[in-house]
């Protein structure tokens, strides 16, 4: 740690790291647009200007100093407010806004916009300048991104970002003084699966995602923590929403798991959630066709069904994208309810390899929750086709958008004398079923994934239930009670609770002691503290990170 | 036929690729690209590709660069380059009329290419030679002191 004096005020923080992190962790803004702490500092834009006194120095240095650039040591002042630092970021975001359009009204970024909130805190009301703006035209950059190019501040995040953490370089800074310019090389657009970052790490809304173009002012949004469930590495993100919708889906940091940045895989590829064809109620079949009806006929039908036929002939397939509560109501479902070992695992694909950038690997199992359904089943789980062989009757979670069911897994479905799904959207699934329970999509769940690196993280529930859906979890237990058990659970949280105490691997991870940052299994239950990542960019990405 | 160098600009390349260090040949871009130049008159997207395959950056590294430099063409140019100083020390000393006298004589303007192919003419900030202002360049060479005959001495000069 060290001691530093900002604006007369003692403080300690990390030693060695940025003035601009240093003050973040003691809860002072420090404003700059071109620094990032996953990216190097080029101090390029001006904005982080503070006066310092460097340790054991009898007054300030002359000129005023980049925040950015500065890292702090013991003993060291800041000048955080004098009048020539205000001046100083007056004068810099007057230059930035010369040829800004001023268009905050039509502009995406508006309402978390850098350029809007430095100006109104540390800008001038007016300009200096008269001469004629320079106008360049919006350009598209890739399939994701388009360039509103009169907005750019030019501070090369973007720039830096394509070529230290995705790589590819696909973006320059072409031209030179006032009209610079970000652009692509000619037929070489930003088009790898990282792009939609540099939406969110622009400043300003010269960057803007084309899948969320006009669709909302951010204001109208509700943000929730998250996890994205298109992978086993289970980045953190905000799930936003409107009235219902999902809007977009973005990262949230996590030191350990997926640091500022998430995949376009994860980012875009929430449209099912929105489908209007999503299951709303429960169905069952007459005369060769689904036809909605009560819960309580659905469950006194299924448990008929599965008591003639035999509870050992049932096959329970649960799936690697349900939540660790909804595996072990499935669970406790299969042993206790329906009373059969045929219980098999639905999946959706695994890749031959991950996608590895310099800095960001997207994984190549793409179920959100394997590592949950194995610790949870343990030994005994099945494959879905294995689960299923000679079964007579079967009840099949589904909820993987796609339904990803080969010929082998769709004659065992279609030899069924009884099959119930439970599922989100109308599939080859539901075709073949004699009762569809609709169910939840991720955004609608509450519970926890455990990914890859055994980290259990949270969801949280975005949005409401769609028609008369009921949770995994609920279901299960109805249906389970339906067949003679008792299981009773009021919240999924109970469930994360009763998971704790009873499967070993879970030992620990009741639900207090899962925070946002996610409980680590493997740390935690062989005893050790994991010693704290980046505390620094903790602070400033609790600051900074929208 | 895509752009490459002939063997002996390959083995020119190749040298200076040793004046700087192995993991940075993106720092022999200057030079590489002026050898590129001189190959093919101006770097075309052809050529801004070769090049970003030989150092191992990506195209968008090298228009950067490309775009940065006024020395470098991403466009045909002719066959002489003709740049004039319009800084202060040589407005003061003059360059207007001298200008005015070429763009007449050429029949072009700035940034334009003559009928014939044969010049190029471009504006340009101080060549940082304001003792002899005013000045203009000739390809690599500089000339001082201009006056209006010896501008036409000079263009006569150019075929
Ligand atoms: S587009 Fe955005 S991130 Fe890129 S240089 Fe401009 S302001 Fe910075
Ligand atoms: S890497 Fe995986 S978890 Fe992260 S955003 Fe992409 S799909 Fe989602
Ligand atoms: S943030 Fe320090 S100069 Fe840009
Ligand atoms: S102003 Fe023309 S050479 Fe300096």
């Amino acid at each position: 740690m060290a001691k530093i004096i900002m604006d007369g005020q003692e403080y300690e923080v990390s030693d060695g790291i940025s003035v601009v992190q240093a003050a973040a962790e003691v809860g002072v803004t420090i404003p700059h647009y071109c620094y990032h702490p996953s990216l190097g500092a080029p101090a390029n834009c001006r904005m982080c200007l503070i006066e310092l006194t460097p340790p054991g120095a009898p007054g300030p240095i002359r000129q005023l100093t980049t925040a950015c650039t500065t890292r702090v040591g013991d003993g060291m002042e800041i000048s955080n407010s004098a009048p020539r630092v205000k001046q100083a970021r007056a004068t810099t975001l007057q230059f930035l806004l010369a040829h800004h359009p001023l268009d905050c009204p039509t502009c995406d970024e508006a309402g978390e916009c850098f350029l809007q909130d430095y100006a109104y805190e540390f800008g001038h009301d007016r300009s200096v300048y008269q001469e004629i703006k320079n106008v360049p035209p919006r350009k598209s950059l890739g399939p994701t991104v388009d360039l509103f190019t009169t907005r750019c501040i030019v501070c090369t995040r973007c720039v830096r970002f394509t070529e230290e953490i995705s790589g590819g370089a696909e973006i320059g800074l072409m031209h030179r003084g006032v009209h610079d310019e970000i652009d692509v090389a000619p037929d070489k657009p930003l088009d790898n699966k990282l792009s939609g970052n540099v939406v969110d790490i622009c400043p300003v809304g010269a960057l803007v995602s084309k899948d969320f173009l006009y669709r909302s002012r951010p204001w109208f949004l509700t943000k929730k923590p998250s996890v994205c469930n298109r992978c086993s590495k289970g980045c953190n993100i905000h799930v936003e929403s409107r009235e219902g919708e999902v809007a977009r889906l973005r990262p949230r940091y996590h030191a350990d798991v997926n640091d500022f940045w998430m995949c376009d895989d994860g980012r875009f590829g929430y449209e099912y959630v929105n489908s209007p064809d999503r299951l709303r109620l429960p169905a069952l079949r007459k005369d060769g066709e689904l036809i909605p009806a009560g819960w309580r006929e659905l469950l006194e039908t299924a448990a008929e069904k599965i008591q003639a036929l035999g509870g050992e002939q049932t096959a329970v397939i649960t799936s690697a994208w349900m939540t660790n509560e909804e595996l072990y109501a499935v669970k406790r479902l299969a042993e206790e309810g329906v009373g059969t070992e045929r219980i098999g695992l639905f999946e959706g694909p695994v890749e031959d390899e991950d996608e590895v950038f310099p800095k960001f690997v997207i994984e190549r199992d793409k179920n959100p929750n394997r590592a949950g359904a194995e610790l949870i089943f343990g030994d005994g789980l099945k494959t879905a086709a294995e689960a299923l062989d000679g079964a007579k009757a079967a009840v099949f979670f589904g909820g993987i958008p796609g339904a990803p069911l080969d010929d082998a897994l769709m004659d065992r479905l279609t030899a069924l004398e009884y099959l119930l799904t439970v599922d989100i959207l109308p599939s080859a699934l539901t075709e073949a079923a004699d009762a569809a329970a609709p169910g939840t999509a991720f955004t609608e769940k509450e519970g926890c994934f455990t990914n890859s690196a055994k980290r259990v993280q949270r969801l949280s529930k975005a949005l409401p239930n769609l028609g008369n859906a009921l949770a995994e979890w609920q279901f299960a237990a109805y249906l389970a009670n339906a067949l003679g058990a008792n299981i009773e659970y009021e919240s999924a949280a109970q469930i994360t609770d009763d998971l704790a105490s009873t499967v070993a691997a879970f030992h620990g991870a009741v639900d207090e002691a899962i925070d946002w940052r996610g409980f680590c299994l493997e740390e935690k239950t062989d005893g050790g503290e994991a010693e704290e990542t980046a505390p620094e960019n903790w602070a400033y990405a609790s600051r900074f990170w929208r | 036929m895509a752009f490459e160098f002939t063997p002996e600009r390959l083995a020119q390349f190749h040298e200076l690729l040793t004046h700087y260090p192995e993991e940075h040949a993106r720092a022999a871009m200057l030079p590489t690209l002026h050898l590129a130049q001189e190959q093919n008159g101006y770097l075309s997207q052809d050529v801004q590709a070769y090049v970003a395959g030989l150092l191992g950056v990506s195209e968008a590294q090298v228009l950067d660069v490309v775009t940065f430099y006024p020395m470098f063409f991403d466009a045909p140019v002719g066959k002489h380059i003709v740049r004039v100083c319009k800084t202060l020390s040589c407005d003061l000393c003059g360059c207007r009329e001298i200008i005015e006298h070429i763009k007449e004589r050429l029949e072009v303007d700035f940034d334009e290419t003559t009928e014939d192919g044969s010049v190029t003419l471009l504006s340009s900030e101080c060549l940082a030679a304001c003792d002899q202002a005013p000045v203009m360049m000739i390809n690599d060479d500089l000339h001082g002191r201009l006056t209006l005959e010896r501008v036409d001495e000079l263009m006569d000069a150019l075929e």
